[in-house]
């Protein structure tokens, strides 16, 4: 990774600006092979919920940064996330997205792995040359990651030793996460099923931008907004609507509406919409979910946990959730041009099935690669990933509502909906992991 | 639907009833390969529903996210998209060719007036785009359909793509 970063002509400090990034940072592979090292290998990722794998042996495979890693419950229940790779000649462990093993075998030798990937067998095993009894030479372990931890069942690794604590690190955000968790009336969520898997041509970084930003969402969304509003004209009660009407009309909401749900930076590039109102606020509520969450949690603490309004939390750079619905999206980057967005759909436990039945709704409608929104999202990265390979043009600008922000109590800043606030922030936030290897992969 | 693909057909040899269900279908295709939209609508009973799974062998839709599951709300929203000025990611239109075969009839119920009937299908899609690659989907269909007086229209359809449970780019084809 050092050589080719110190190959590149630009260095790193160099691509952002005040107000403005070069266009490189969304373009250029070199770059990216840099952010997979130094972004994704410093910053918690997310992995996966605990509640894909509640049974010892159950296991989750997934990609962070360019690593296959498998998420498993160890024989003593703790989550453990290894690397997917034999210690003896190097062949993929699983092939598998999910499944159960006992232990993990490779299929070329037989080396045989605990849940932890400790080394646990082999044929003919005595006549390896491990200058220590074969058992403890940690050479023949499957690697772990170097840091996992869980929070409220969302489970984070760190390729890198070096770091803030995982509660520290989402600063704020942790309180989105909790809003999602206690929406449940018995304060546990689950994943239901698998996500909705949907590549996109552009860099990962459009797509996490996207979602905070609110300047796109009535140009952009037009063909679905408009449409939508037409056809709700024929009924008279909203209650009596196809759901879908209620999710699509508000992006067409005016842009003195998405000013006015705002935005809060958290630190190390997180962030918030919302607060107060959101595009999800006016969906029709369901009398037996708020009868059961006042049941559960008392009618005061019910209202508060009910009254945030956050429309899209951004834990950078690798989920977005939603409070109101159970929704995460996680972004997991291929290469330069090419994104994986996965959705995933969570059951608040306890809660009538109206609640899943509305949030998978929502993820099929809008998030799916059938989505009815999001071909025109996708189109945008396109052309953008396209623009900028023209040599017309430098510099991308990212200067609306510069130094607009309000101080808040809890050290989180607050600006306008529509300002770059948030994408400045992201962008200090990488410079920051990206201008030093130090901390990167070991 | 509570009968899924992939079970024994009954397989009724009617071949009247036959060629009228499979040009049905083909007239089903041929309307969205020729995307005369509205009359491809007509086809659909008011309470139809229209379902492309993420997992092969689903029948509960809450099982698991879908990459489309909906009323026909849903397909006439999606109609009113396709003719919108303004629907950026179809400025430059797609176009779509279906092949239809082993159609087979697996129900069908005199009492009310349902024939469930699998088939299998090949879509070939094309949009100008930097590439300009064809797109191939390939699955199975089940359609139930439902006889009203003269008329046969479609009260559920299924597609199961191949690799419905794949990372897909934009699908924006009708199935």
């Amino acid at each position: 990774m050092k050589e080719s970063f110190d190959a590149l002509p630009p260095q790193i400090d160099g691509l952002i600006e005040s107000g403005r990034v070069h266009k490189t940072v969304y373009t250029d592979a070199k770059i990216f092979d840099v952010e997979m090292d130094r972004v994704f290998g410093k910053a918690w990722i997310y992995v996966g919920h605990e509640s894909q794998i509640p049974n010892q042996g159950d296991f989750y495979t997934t990609q962070i940064a360019k690593e296959s890693v498998i998420m498993v419950r160890h024989s003593d229940g703790a989550i453990k996330v290894i690397y997917n790779r034999c210690a003896h000649k190097g062949a993929q462990i699983t092939t598998q997205t999910s499944g159960n093993v006992r232990a993990f075998k490779c299929i070329y030798h037989a080396w045989s792995f605990e849940t932890d990937g400790k080394f646990k067998a082999r044929p003919l095993a005595s006549a390896y040359d491990d200058g220590c009894s074969t058992s403890d030479n940690p050479e023949n372990n499957m690697k772990q990651v170097a840091c996992v931890e869980v929070y409220r069942g969302f489970v984070f690794t760190r390729l890198s030793r070096d770091g803030q604590d995982l509660a520290i690190w989402l600063g704020a955000t942790k309180t989105s996460i909790d809003n999602l968790v206690d929406r449940s009336p018995e304060g546990e969520i689950e994943v239901v099923g698998e996500p909705l898997r949907y590549l996109n041509n552009c860099n990962w970084k459009m797509m996490v931008e996207n979602v905070s930003d609110a300047l796109h969402a009535l140009p952009t969304h037009k063909s679905v907004s408009q449409p939508a509003a037409e056809m709700a004209t024929q009924f008279a009660d909203p209650n009596e609507r196809p759901i879908a009407l209620n999710m699509l009309i508000p992006f067409g909401n005016p842009l003195s509406f998405f000013d006015k749900i705002g935005q809060t930076i958290c630190g190390n590039g997180h962030s918030y919409s919302g607060g107060n109102i959101s595009i999800h606020s006016a969906y029709p509520e369901v009398p037996e979910y708020l009868l059961a969450m006042s049941k559960a949690y008392g009618a005061k603490r019910a209202e508060d946990i009910l009254s945030v309004q956050r429309h899209n939390t951004v834990i950078y750079p690798s989920i977005a959730l939603k409070c109101n619905l159970q929704s995460i999206r996680v972004f997991r980057p291929i290469s330069a041009d090419r994104t994986l967005l996965e959705t995933w759909t969570f059951r608040l436990k306890g809660a009538p099935e109206e609640l899943l039945r509305r949030t998978m709704f929502y993820n099929q409608t809008i998030f799916s690669p059938a989505s009815v929104a999001a071909h025109d999202d996708n189109e945008a990265f396109g052309r953008m990933q396209q623009g900028l390979q023209s040599g017309g043009l430098e510099w991308v600008n990212i200067n609306r509502h510069m130094d607009v922000e309000d101080l808040n109590d809890d050290g989180t800043k607050s600006a306008p909906g529509t300002s770059d606030l948030v994408f400045r922030h992201q962008f200090e936030a990488w410079k920051n992991y990206m201008s030093s290897s130090e901390g990167s992969i070991s | 639907m509570n009968k899924d693909l992939y079970t024994t057909s009954n397989n009724s040899w009617n071949a009247a009833l036959k060629a009228e269900i499979e040009y049905f279908l083909f007239l089903e295709a041929r309307y969205i390969d020729e995307q005369r939209w509205d009359d491809w609508l007509e086809l659909y009973h008011d309470s139809a529903t229209y379902w492309v799974p993420t997992k092969r062998y689903q029948l509960d839709p809450l099982q698991q996210a879908s990459l489309i599951y909906e009323k026909k709300s849903g397909l006439q929203l999606r109609v009113m998209r396709r003719k919108h000025p303004q629907a950026h990611s179809i400025e430059r239109v797609p176009e779509s060719t279906h092949l239809i075969s082993n159609v087979m009839l697996d129900q069908i119920n005199d009492v009310t007036n349902e024939i469930i009937v699998s088939s299998t299908f090949i879509l070939l899609g094309y949009q100008e785009d930097h590439s300009n690659s064809q797109t191939v989907y390939g699955g199975r269909y089940l359609h139930n359909i439902l006889r009203v007086g003269g008329d046969l229209k479609i009260l559920e359809k299924k597609v199961v793509l191949n690799n419905c449970d794949a990372p897909q780019g934009n699908i924006q084809l009708f199935f």
